[in-house]
């Protein structure tokens, strides 16, 4: 997937043009979002680079672009590092729902089972064989081979990992005084590889590996991807009906910035690793076109856009959470 | 300025040279070829390329880099052997083969941590894709500009410095570079290297002519003894212990010269090596799986000492960009820190699941290489400026690590050495004659005396002694030349005013020239390729 500069240009003379970068969890439905509200606008051009989360909130903190794309909220401190440094705040609107998935490649073996505890023993190192007592005990009719895992991961600020690294901080004591959550961590093992494309790059040709990577990527990419237990205790595979029931449960107490961690979510239907990801768009936009397109693409993508969301497999967002963000437009300035 | 009237050197050369001296020489040449051969045969056994064309690029490069050492060696022999040869010291075949042996010694037993200084002066950017066009362009221009500049001064007999010629070849590359792009991404020019080398053109003839000048009026003093102040009659050697001192100054010149300037070429080497067969020279395939278990650990210790100065709320895009930012801006963010920290981590553990440097796939060595070599530059940088503030103890911890990251990337294959020492004795023994004659016959009126010649060559050896040891802007050649001018002068024997005004052009004009030509030629070769 090409994931560079997405819109095509279209010149007229008053065209306006607005930056974003990010995010590659939710890339792809940036990219079919762009495409198809430039059709509709043909006087506005949006552009979106996939560089990753941690990219994405380096460079609006630096105001390099006009809305960066995270799938972990800023800190405290950053937005208000944010504020001083610019004078204005920076807002959250989760716009896409997704989730990350363990995607492997294993010669011979379908569908796994990982508890939280499988997963974070082999993020931390303590499980290196595939057919580890523990993977046994969650796959008893599992052929599993004897080889070392190949743990894979992500070199660049992340979301993705963000999401994943929160998830194990957790469900892990170990993992998070270890490790801890963060877009960047400080991994114990693994391979490193760039966005998502890299790391389905990377665990694609490369046998015997593990790996996480959002939903999408994963089917794109034909990698084969395990169920996860649960909160509740159930093993549950990650698809469009699992992320909306995990945004659903976790989304009730919707705070007022709608920074929301919706890992681990309750309910038995819900897929543990799901997240929301967030575009970051200043609360004063000076140039007055600018200001407009932003506010036009985020009503669009919330309302309308939602309806393309499902080839994608992303999860729609619930109608309470697209109702509290249209209200919240209006902080806009 | 080319000499067709006969000089004092012809007739001292009438001598054949020893017969010995070929004979060693060419025995030497012949296993040196020989070792070279099969060391680069093996080396390149284990890569696998579709096509010859990285082979034919490497052999072309190859040639460039030695014809730079091979330039580098006729131009700089003078000031190693000029005043032996013209107090009769030694018998100029003697002393030019002493010299290149003395040279070749000396590029044999060198680190190479001049040769990697000599790189980190270079855009980081075109380092790190020195596999590609504009690395390949770089390291051309750099050679072809540097060839160019030192013939055309050796042709004039003109002792101009090959390190400013080096030095201003670089500068070009960095300014074309910047210029070429236009978005802002690029490193430009180190200044401070072009002010380091004004500040030579400055202090390098005052030195010499100094230095030399009142060493030989305070000889005058305290050495009663006239024959130090005579100019050789017939071809008498000097008294046995001038005749001694002189042979050696030659012997520790030609010794230095060989261990520093021999390396220029080693670096650029390296770089070429890198760029075309990376699977064989990008990383040190000579460490053993042992020493990885070690690296990990030293790693492991490195990686906390980092952590603990990472904030929380940092945040990095791709670390190795934002690492190699640094380098080039030399601005240290609260995020520089997260990413070193990731990039040392991300080294650990692939190294750790290779298990071995040699078993590291095709596809991951020149990312690992390039993580490995922005880390130490970043190291390198941070602890000059200490950023970070980070404790001496910690800085203790860091630089061990960095030692053991350089030995896997920084290293220098025993056949480099000797092909670039075979091609710097080599130059050393053929084209030295030129800018000998300048030195010896040229530069003052009357012949040079054994005194004179002394207090010349001993300054050029202090100096480049006091150069290494307290970083001093000084060039040996200008060193040299300016203290036998400076001798001149203490002497009233009256100064040959069209050399030296020849001379002092050539000086000035180096660095503007050959950051020129090799900003030109880079110009050039991107346009091309």
């Amino acid at each position: 997937m090409a994931l560079g500069l997405l819109a095509v240009p279209v010149w007229s003379i008053s065209q306006t043009l607005v930056n974003g970068a990010g995010s590659t969890f939710a890339a792809p439905m940036y990219s079919t979002w762009l495409s198809a509200y430039q059709k509709l606008h043909p006087d506005v051009q949006i552009n979106y680079q996939a560089i990753g989360s941690g990219g994405g909130v380096r460079q609006i903190m630096e105001g390099k672009v006009d809305f960066g794309a995270s799938d972990g909220p800023m800190t405290d401190k950053q937005i208000q590092e944010y504020k001083d440094g610019h004078g204005f705040g920076i807002l959250h609107f989760p716009a896409v729902l997704g989730a990350d998935v363990p995607a492997y490649n294993v010669p011979g073996v379908g569908e796994l089972n990982f508890t939280p505890d499988l997963l974070a023993g082999i993020y931390l190192g303590k499980i290196t064989k595939w057919n580890d007592p523990m993977l046994h005990e969650a796959n008893p009719k599992a052929n599993l081979p004897s080889n070392d895992i190949v743990v894979v991961h992500r070199s660049d600020g992340s979301g993705t990992t963000y999401v994943w690294a929160d998830y194990l901080s957790k469900v892990s004591e170990a993992w998070r005084n270890k490790v801890a959550k963060g877009f960047s961590v400080n991994w114990p093992v693994g391979l490193a590889a760039r966005g998502n494309d890299g790391v389905s790059g990377l665990i694609e040709k490369t046998p015997y590996s593990l790996g996480y990577v959002e939903l999408s990527y994963a089917l794109q990419k034909q990698l084969t991807y395990g169920r996860v237990r649960n909160a509740s205790g159930n093993f549950i595979k990650a698809d469009l009906v699992s992320v909306a029931a995990a945004a659903v449960e976790a989304s009730k107490d919707l705070p007022e910035d709608f920074r929301i961690s919706i890992t681990n979510a309750p309910g038995k239907d819900a897929f543990p690793i799901s997240s929301f990801s967030w575009l970051l768009i200043p609360s004063k936009i000076q140039d007055a076109g600018k200001r407009k397109a932003v506010i036009d693409f985020l009503t669009w993508a919330l309302t309308d856009g939602q309806k393309l969301t499902q080839e994608l497999v992303y999860a729609r967002l619930p109608e309470r959470v697209v109702s509290r963000e249209l209200a919240a437009i209006s902080r806009i300035q | 300025m080319a000499s067709a009237a006969p000089t004092l050197l012809d007739a001292k050369l009438s001598k054949s040279p020893g017969k010995i001296g070929i004979a060693l020489f060419g025995l030497i040449l012949v296993v040196g070829l020989g070792y070279i051969g099969l060391q680069l045969a093996s080396d390149l056994s284990v890569v696998r390329s579709p096509s010859v064309f990285p082979f034919l690029l490497l052999g072309v490069a190859l040639l460039v880099a030695l014809g730079f050492e091979f330039v580098n060696g006729f131009h700089d022999t003078a000031n190693a052997v000029a005043t032996a040869i013209y107090t009769h010291s030694l018998e100029p075949h003697v002393a030019v083969v002493w010299s290149g042996m003395w040279n070749f010694i000396g590029v044999l037993v060198s680190s190479g941590a001049v040769a990697f200084a000599i790189i980190s002066l270079l855009p980081v950017e075109l380092i790190l894709q020195v596999g590609r066009g504009a690395g390949f362009a770089m390291v051309f221009a750099l050679l072809t500009a540097a060839i160019i500049w030192n013939l055309g001064t050796w042709y004039f007999g003109l002792p101009s410095s090959s390190s400013h010629t080096l030095i201003g070849s670089i500068i070009g590359v960095g300014l074309a570079n910047q210029l070429m792009s236009a978005k802002t991404g690029t490193s430009g020019v180190d200044w401070l290297q072009a002010a380091g080398v004004g500040k030579s053109l400055l202090v390098s003839p005052i030195v010499g002519f100094v230095t030399a000048g009142l060493m030989l009026l305070l000889a005058k003093v305290i050495i009663p003894d006239k024959r130090l102040y005579q100019a050789p009659e017939g071809k008498e050697p000097p008294p046995f212990w001038i005749r001694c001192l002189l042979i050696f100054t030659c012997t520790g010149v030609s010794y230095a010269h060989g261990s520093n300037d021999g390396q220029k070429g080693m670096g650029l080497i390296m770089l070429i090596l890198i760029g075309t067969v990376p699977t064989a020279y990008a990383l040190n395939h000579a460490i053993p799986p042992s020493q990885v278990q070690t690296f990990i650990a030293v790693s492991d210790r490195a990686n906390a000492t980092l952590s603990s100065y990472v904030s929380p709320d940092a945040v990095v895009g791709d670390p190795g960009e934002e690492v190699t930012d640094y380098i080039r801006t030399r601005e240290f963010k609260e995020s520089t820190m997260l990413a070193l920290r990731e990039m040392v981590d991300s080294v650990a553990n692939e190294l750790n699941y290779w298990k071995a440097v040699a078993k590291v796939p095709e596809d991951r060595v020149p990312n690992l290489r390039n993580d490995m070599y922005v880390i130490s530059e970043a190291l390198r940088l941070m602890q000059k400026s200490n950023a970070g503030h980070m404790t001496a103890a910690d800085w203790e911890v860091l630089s061990n690590y960095k030692k053991q990251i350089d030995a896997a990337t920084k290293f220098i294959p025993l056949w480099v050495k000797v092909a670039v020492a075979l091609a710097l004795g080599l130059g050393t023994m053929i084209g030295w004659k030129r800018i000998v004659v300048t030195v010896g016959e040229k530069i003052g009126k009357d012949h040079l005396t054994y005194g004179q010649g002394a207090a010349a060559e001993i300054t050029a050896m202090l100096t480049i002694g006091a150069a290494d040891m307290y970083g001093l802007p000084v060039s040996t050649t200008h060193v040299l030349s300016s203290g036998v001018a400076g001798t001149m002068a203490a002497n009233r024997s009256g100064l040959q005013w069209d050399t030296l005004r020849n001379m002092a052009m050539a000086w000035v004009l180096t660095l503007p020239v050959s950051i020129m030509l090799s900003g030109l030629l880079y110009w050039g070769f991107r346009s091309i390729g």
